[in-house]
């Protein structure tokens, strides 16, 4: 007998516009949905607070949109600038979706005005942009040029940077216009009804309260899946929080859609940055902030010993610190100097130490500079590559069209879970909004009918086992799990990957999932929180294994490299893993990306 | 015999600690819990603390210190001894 739906959930809300996720490109979806048409109801969800919550959180940065001196007051991109556009053409060649890109970079300053609007500081007292210059000084995220001659030119780019308190203000405009909040509400399935999404089950990780959303639109911006590998040099738990972007997100957006039926792509594709050792950054942006200057273990300092730019002919928009450990492909003597050994432990000869000497904004950054000694400090700091996870650069859950939208009818996608944060969530939530305004004047709202009443009954029953689990003997912490699941991922896949050690991983992750997930347990609904993320880690942890077994090639290393497929592969160019799920089974294909 | 808990995390300092709240709202990593007949926050999850700092800077009575584990300050070369309470979160020098 199907129960009804009012014994399985504690709440029901309708809504025309579900927004899963409230960071960057969450909060400038609503802010830009209300904006346009006030009668629309728009609802937000997250797992932390609007307020504070995301990648984006507390950065005061608004990055990644390159600027020239010229370009400052530019508020669009001409069809000549997105045809040269060097937006990681080369690197990213087939990884990512061109079409796309080239309506991302149309519409990068889409989300400008509206930020002024809600006071978000950009500009100087003068009224000029404020732009955070700097490639000589240090990482900042640019874009590299060419001369006739093929060599770097000195390029004026930089990010709009200390636009101060950016996400609360965002957070507050949200609110202030109508969106209602659904903050510490964490998503647990999302409904399916003939191939489209129509709403989605959420848990209040504060009261333990289950609720379903019905809506006739819903974007899916959870954000990165940022908790894939441990930092090694921290001691457990603080190494499972101590993520270069922010631990909140945990990935649990891509497994709800790969569950829903959407299909992921790429997800062998782990973003690695090469940052000073000890350094996180909760608050995202990675190393934006913080200043180096390189040099290795000979002293040398990398920036005279190769004045032309120690980066490869690749362009694109990845910090600079990325390029220091991917230049194998043109560049191998700058590789011997920076290169790291496969257990990411820096030794004799292959320490590479930075200056620290700089920081600025977040708030956890201008405390540590502080703490350092400010500019005065000179100690120089090992650099270390740091896993990222999922999400930053490329993969995720793949789009199908020009709206963003998934496989499913009516689920749009946009920020880090489908591989595009910063200011391209930005970007990508002022478009996806701009067409749901228009979308979801011709929808209904879908009924649930008896298939989507067992679907929420089946998601409830899987989201509380834990907090109701009878303990006979054994039971599991869900970090303790959570630790042992990342450990693999860094020792079995990390960044040299091999066959054997690939499949070593998928047997043990299986085996953990088979034998701990049973026993997971939680005493309240915020460990309850835990155990529902490692669960998802594990999920992710697998396809990301299992997907990187299926690549037999490498490709934008350090992302994907396989010591036993240590070239590219051209029959892999425009290839990519995608993962889709039928049944129980998860159906791995090496498809053309469109 | 004696046992250390996790030392690193927000610190609250309840001689100014006025129960306002701000810090258990807004965490997002949501690690204070709140005492009901105290009504003031607690510390429940310090090993979860991401360092964000958030609750420091927004804490209206200046009450709370975030501390940073010991790893992250010695790679960068801090004497951890002459650290303060002190520490002012301000305007760099």
């Amino acid at each position: 007998m199907v129960p009804k739906l009012e014994h399985l959930v504690d709440g029901i809300v309708e809504t025309d516009f579900l927004i899963i996720g409230g960071g960057l490109a969450g909060s400038i979806a609503a802010l830009r949905a209300k904006k346009k048409d006030g009668h629309i109801d728009v609802t937000v969800i997250d797992k932390a607070t609007m307020e504070y919550s995301g990648d984006g959180v507390g950065l005061d940065n608004f990055n990644q949109i390159p600027l020239r001196k010229q370009d400052l007051e530019k508020t669009e991109v001409t069809e000549e600038e997105v045809r040269k556009s060097t937006f990681g053409a080369d690197r990213f060649k087939g990884l990512r979706q061109f079409k796309l890109e080239a309506i991302q970079i149309k519409n990068a300053y889409i989300s400008q005005p509206l930020l002024e609007e809600i006071g978000v500081k950009v500009r100087e007292d003068d009224g000029t942009l404020k732009v955070l210059q700097g490639y000589r000084r240090g990482t900042v995220w640019g874009r590299v040029e060419y001369d006739e001659q093929g060599r770097p030119t000195e390029p004026f780019f930089g990010t709009f940077s200390r636009a101060s308190d950016l996400k609360l203000k965002l957070g507050t405009a949200v609110r202030k216009n109508g969106v209602k909040v659904f903050d510490r509400t964490m998503l647990t399935s999302l409904i399916v009804k003939d191939g489209g999404a129509i709403g989605a089950t959420a848990l209040n990780t504060r009261t333990g309260k289950f609720l379903l959303f019905r809506a006739k639109a819903i974007l899916l911006a959870t954000g990165a899946a940022s908790r894939l590998y441990p930092y090694p040099y921290a001691p457990f738990p603080n190494n499972l929080f101590y993520t270069l972007t922010s631990p909140v997100n945990h990935g649990g957006g891509h497994v709800c859609a790969l569950n829903a039926g959407a299909k992921l792509y790429s997800m062998e594709m782990n973003v690695v940055y090469v940052v000073s050792k000890g350094m996180n950054h909760s608050s995202g942006g990675g190393a934006c902030n913080w200043y180096f200057k390189m040099y290795n273990s000979k002293g040398e300092y990398l920036e005279d010993k190769y004045p032309e730019r120690i980066v490869t002919k690749a362009g694109g928009m990845i910090p600079g610190v990325n390029f220091l450990y991917a230049p194998n492909m043109e560049r191998p003597e700058v590789e011997k100097d920076v290169i790291l050994s496969a257990k990411h432990m820096a030794e004799e000869d292959e320490v590479v130490a930075v200056y620290f000497t700089a920081a600025t904004e977040p708030p956890k950054a201008l405390k540590f500079h502080m703490l350092a000694g400010g500019l005065k400090n000179e100690e120089p700091a090992e650099c270390i590559p740091v896993l990222v996870g999922i999400g930053m650069a490329t993969g995720g859950v793949l789009r199908e069209n020009e709206f963003s939208e998934t496989g499913m009818k009516n689920l749009f996608a946009a920020g880090n879970v489908v591989g595009r944060g910063g200011s391209f969530g930005f970007t990508w939530g002022c478009l996806i909004a701009d067409h749901v305004v228009e979308l979801v004047k011709s929808l209904r709202m879908e009924d649930i009918g008896v298939e989507q009443v067992e679907q929420i009954e089946k998601t409830r029953a899987h989201v509380f086992s834990p907090l109701n689990r009878k303990v006979e003997y054994y039971f599991v912490n869900p970090l303790e799990l959570e630790d042992y699941v990342r450990t693999v991922n860094y020792q079995y896949v990390g960044i040299k990957r091999v066959k054997p050690r690939l499949e070593r991983a998928v047997e043990l992750i299986r085996r953990a999932k088979r034998s701990c997930v049973p026993l997971l347990v939680a005493r309240n609904p915020h460990e309850l929180m835990r155990a529902l993320e490692v669960q998802d880690i594990i999920e992710i942890s697998e396809i990301h294994a299992r997907s990187a077994l299926m690549r037999t090639e490498s490709r934008l290393v350090p992302c994907h490299f396989r010591e036993d497929y240590p070239d590219q592969d051209p029959s892999w160019d425009g290839m990519v893993v995608t993962v889709r799920r039928e049944g129980e089974d998860l159906i791995y294909e090496k498809e053309r990306l469109n | 015999m004696y046992a250390i808990g996790i030392a690193y995390g927000p610190d609250i300092d309840y001689r100014h600690c006025d129960g306002c709240g701000v810090c258990y709202e807004h965490c997002p990593m949501d690690i204070f819990a709140w005492d009901e007949q105290k009504k003031l926050p607690i510390v429940a999850y310090p090993g979860e603390c991401c360092f964000c700092c958030f609750c420091e800077v927004m804490c209206p009575q200046m009450a709370i210190d975030v501390r940073f584990p010991v790893h992250h300050l010695l790679d960068f070369g801090i004497d951890v001894s002459r650290l303060k309470r002190e520490t002012p979160l301000g305007e760099p020098e």
